[in-house]
């Protein structure tokens, strides 16, 4: 009896210590959700909204604020923003679908059509890495994406296609090709993987999901032959041999829960939001 | 010739022994090769106690995440504790029969559910309810943090502490009980007084199992805990774990960050040794029940409280009716509230993936090949027969050659035995994100495997061999001394005695090893993602990249373009761990039989 009381004491005073910073405000803060460092869609995203501070060397690096929730990839993004009412978020306009509510950015709705004209400003390139020479059934591949039929899966798929006139030969090579890279683009590589097997079906392809660092890393070291990534190549990662080749467009947009009444936001608000200056959704809505 | 043979084969037994020493020192010297340059490079105190990180700004600074560890692991422990200490004590003494066989099936089906689906069980539903609880108590977060990733590892960590306790606390004799009983006290205070702390060292070695598997655990840490990496300011702020920075930033890290995430994993597993240090402690210190040492706190209690309540008995009416106590009815309420709850949680748990996941089980998720439309899940399903396979092919010989070494050849005390088993321990203790890391850097980048089934297969073989080996060793020394003896009786050598007589007689046991082991290949995600990757097809050849149904589940979840599949795949794995756990106790069944 007496070890359950001192027990049961010791849990009260646990709990106690805990709350200590509990007592919040009526206002709702707002929840702020990331993707994880090496994400080609954080760092695109960083760079368009501005979201950067100098550092103690003067190279400028990521500001979001430390209190963003990471999630490691796209599904958990949408999955936690339905979930909670006062989350945002950004995501791939690829993967857009009606769990969630995308915001327009100084009253520019996110479409696919507001991307191509380049009215929706948010938007970064989907590229294929590669390093020295291809093999001849990766290069085979990679000139499908290129071509005409290629970039039509793109146009189809809901991503913003290439200018290209050039009509895929085929070659049709045989020899295993490891893709390996961005969450984002890895949809988009999927269906083109698909296409190219209907023209090819002796090719093996072998996707793998991770993210758009990852993906350098792996091109620059071997494990893949081509990388996709959804950012631009770093001075540092140039030097290191990797080449770019852009294969889409695609828009990032920037998510709330259905059941907030904002609709619209402005740059220097959602700069503000990621970089800690606005905390409370009395302050937008 | 067949002297010739017989050392040969003694050697190889030897051999298979060693290997698991040097897969654990292999393991270390990994860890440590590659970790402690870091952490000198970073500045030791700078990096256990900084409390910035970040890798891009090289601010390397681990402590907001040894902290975020901590935390979630005591708060699993706090949840989890009691709980499975006041389920197991239900279940080993107050449970009837009938109620009994569907709630054994029950924590069993916990036990082998997937870390992955706990982990989207948590998002999809525990964190938004914390959401609503946090704003209607007028406490502010999200929903993602320390209280909700404790309740979530504690409701993982309760089978593990339920099933040690339960048979800790089974493996007390009756006369504990009964002599109590007869003293004069009520039966919850028999058990409570007299049989719960003749059984400490077995629910403590429980609860140290459960608190290392706290600390390793991944997949569904990631998903509820917030992942920010700074101290957190109260319960329900987010926070990072150790175990959550590595699998995050693994798979772009180059360089010192790399290193850096190494170190961490150096770290953890150092407090993984140290919570197995505590477990060799507790375990040592307790003694053996109905065996040697015996500690008997309890008993002076009892004979004050005999003391005490024979005068009233001989006083006034000498009434053989058990004595109803404030205590005894708290008590009776407490245990049945603790399984009642656990059988909730399971029950709520299982039902929303089956409601939400049934309605999707359509033929075309189980279609041949798999193509972005139907995501099918049977190139995963097939992958994870082939990738159990692999792993036991290379597990089940290394581990029953090496029991059949410790139990046959050695001699007791031998100090190679000593350090066989230290190794085995190691291994057993290692969180599958440490393994995912080694396999990565060791078959994937260093061999040049690239993300292939043999490197799945191999770094699953590692994992799984303590369960081998300790399941095979107990299986063989469960064989009576007569069998043998029979077999020399009759002329046979040792080599024919094992093979013909000793390992036949153990097969169940080993079975049931090799069925443990299954279920751990089928539930892993963290270790396959880093080695096996996540192509979803059948692969041609061992060096091609396959993913399990787990990894597959996890795939689904991470694009978030198909939610329904994603239900219906966690339908499809929880039913495949049912049919492990059937065949399971199928094979428990012959060994009692065979008995």
């Amino acid at each position: 009896m007496k070890k359950a009381l001192s027990f049961s004491l010791a849990l009260a005073l646990l709990l106690a210590l805990a709350s200590c910073g509990f007592f919040g405000n009526a206002d709702k803060k707002i929840t702020v959700i990331t993707r994880e460092d090496g994400s080609g869609t954080r760092s695109a995203f960083v760079e368009l909204f501005g979201i950067s501070e100098k550092d103690t060397d003067g190279k400028s690096t990521d500001a979001t604020i430390d209190t963003a929730e990471t999630v490691n990839n796209t599904g958990g993004v949408m999955v936690s923003v339905a979930g909670d009412p006062d989350s945002i978020a950004y995501i791939s306009l690829g993967s857009l679908n009606g769990t969630v509510r995308a915001l327009s950015i100084d009253g520019v709705t996110p479409t696919v059509a507001a991307v191509r004209d380049g009215s929706y400003t948010i938007q970064r390139p989907f590229n294929i890495l590669t390093k020295g020479e291809l093999s001849a059934a990766a290069q085979d591949f990679a000139d499908f994406i290129m071509s005409r039929e290629g970039q039509a899966v793109v146009a189809d798929n809901g991503y913003i296609p290439m200018e290209t006139t050039r009509e895929y030969a085929g070659t049709k090579s045989a020899g295993k090709i490891t893709i390996d890279g961005s969450s984002s683009v890895a949809p988009l590589m999927e269906k083109l993987i698909e296409a190219y097997e209907k023209l090819n079906p002796g090719a093996q392809i072998e996707p793998n999901t991770s993210d758009s660092t990852t993906a350098v890393q792996s091109t620059v070291n071997g494990t893949c032959n081509i990388g996709m990534s959804s950012r631009g190549l770093k001075d540092g990662e140039l030097a290191q041999g990797a080449r770019e080749t852009q294969i889409a467009a695609d828009g990032i947009v920037v998510i709330v829960n259905k059941n907030r009444t904002l609709t619209d936001a402005s740059r220097e608000q959602i700069k503000a939001i990621y970089s800690g200056e606005i905390t409370k959704w009395s302050e937008l809505e | 010739m067949q002297k010739l043979t017989e050392r040969a084969m003694r050697i190889i037994f030897l051999l298979a022994a060693c290997v698991s020493i040097i897969c654990a020192a292999l393991i270390c010297v990994f860890l440590f090769v590659n970790g402690l340059p870091a952490i000198a490079e970073i500045d030791p105190l700078k990096f256990l106690l900084g409390t910035h990180w970040k890798p891009s700004s090289e601010a390397f600074g681990i402590a907001p995440m040894i902290v975020g560890s901590i935390y979630v692991t005591a708060g699993a422990l706090i949840v989890g504790t009691p709980l499975g200490i006041l389920a197991a004590v239900y279940l080993a003494r107050f449970c009837p029969k009938r109620l009994y066989k569907v709630l054994n099936p029950a924590i069993s089906l916990m036990a082998g559910i997937p870390s992955i689906i706990y982990g989207f069980f948590g998002l999809v539903v525990l964190v938004p309810l914390m959401h609503r609880l946090f704003d209607a108590l007028g406490f502010s977060g999200s929903g993602k943090g320390i209280l909700t990733a404790s309740i979530l590892l504690g409701v993982m960590i309760l089978p593990t502490i339920i099933r040690v306790s339960e048979s800790a606390i089974r493996a007390v004799p009756q006369s504990y009980y009964e002599g109590a009983l007869a003293l004069g006290a009520t039966a919850e205070r028999s058990v409570f007084f007299s049989v719960l702390p003749a059984a400490k060292s077995g629910v403590l070695a429980g609860v140290v199992l459960g608190m290392g598997r706290a600390v390793g655990e991944t997949m569904a840490v990631v998903m509820v805990a917030g992942n920010q990496a700074i101290l957190p300011e109260s319960i329900t702020s987010g926070v990072r774990t150790l175990t959550a920075n590595i699998v995050v930033e693994m798979g772009y890290a180059s360089g010192l960050h790399r290193d850096a995430l190494i170190a961490t994993a150096a770290v953890l597993f150092v407090f993984i040794l140290l919570i197995n240090l505590l477990l060799s402690y507790v375990k040592n210190r307790g003694g053996n029940i109905g065996g040697k040492t015996l500690k008997l706190p309890w008993k002076k209690k009892i004979s004050e409280n005999a003391g005490k309540r024979l005068p009233s008995a001989a006083k006034a009416k000498i009434s053989f009716e058990r004595k109803r106590d404030v205590f005894s009815a708290a008590a009776r309420a407490a245990v049945r509230a603790a399984i009642g709850i656990t059988a909730l949680v399971i029950l709520l748990m299982v039902g929303y993936i089956l409601i939400k996941g049934v309605p999707h089980l359509t033929p075309s998720l189980f279609a041949w090949k798999y193509n972005s439309d139907n995501v099918s899940l049977m190139p995963a399903l097939i992958n994870t027969l082939l990738m159990t396979a692999m792993s036991l092919l290379i597990a089940v010989p290394l581990g029953v050659f090496t029991a059949v070494y410790l139990v046959e050849y050695a001699k007791r005390g031998n100090k190679l035995v000593k350090v066989i088993r230290m190794a085995a321990e190691t291994l057993a203790g290692i969180p599958s994100i440490v393994y995912g890391i080694f396999g990565m850097v060791l078959f994937v980048v260093a061999l040049g495997w690239r993300y292939s089934l043999l490197a799945g297969g191999c770094t699953l073989a590692i994992m799984v061999l303590p369960v081998i080996m300790r399941t095979t060793e107990e299986a063989l020394i469960s064989v009576p001394d007569s069998y043998r003896e029979g077999s020399f009786g009759l002329g046979a050598g040792k080599l024919r005695t094992v093979f013909r007589i000793v390992l036949p007689a153990a097969v169940p046991g080993i079975l049931s090893g090799i069925i443990l082991a299954v279920g751990r290949v089928v539930g892993e995600t963290a270790a396959l993602i880093f080695t096996a990757g996540t192509l979803a097809k059948i692969p041609h050849s061992p060096m091609d990249s396959a993913r399990t149904l787990a990894v597959h589940m996890y795939n689904l979840s991470g694009e978030g373009l198909h939610i329904d599949q994603t239900y219906a795949t966690a339908v499809v794995l929880i039913a495949l761990v049912l049919l492990i756990n059937a065949l399971s106790s199928r094979a428990a069944k012959k060994l009692t039989l065979n008995d």
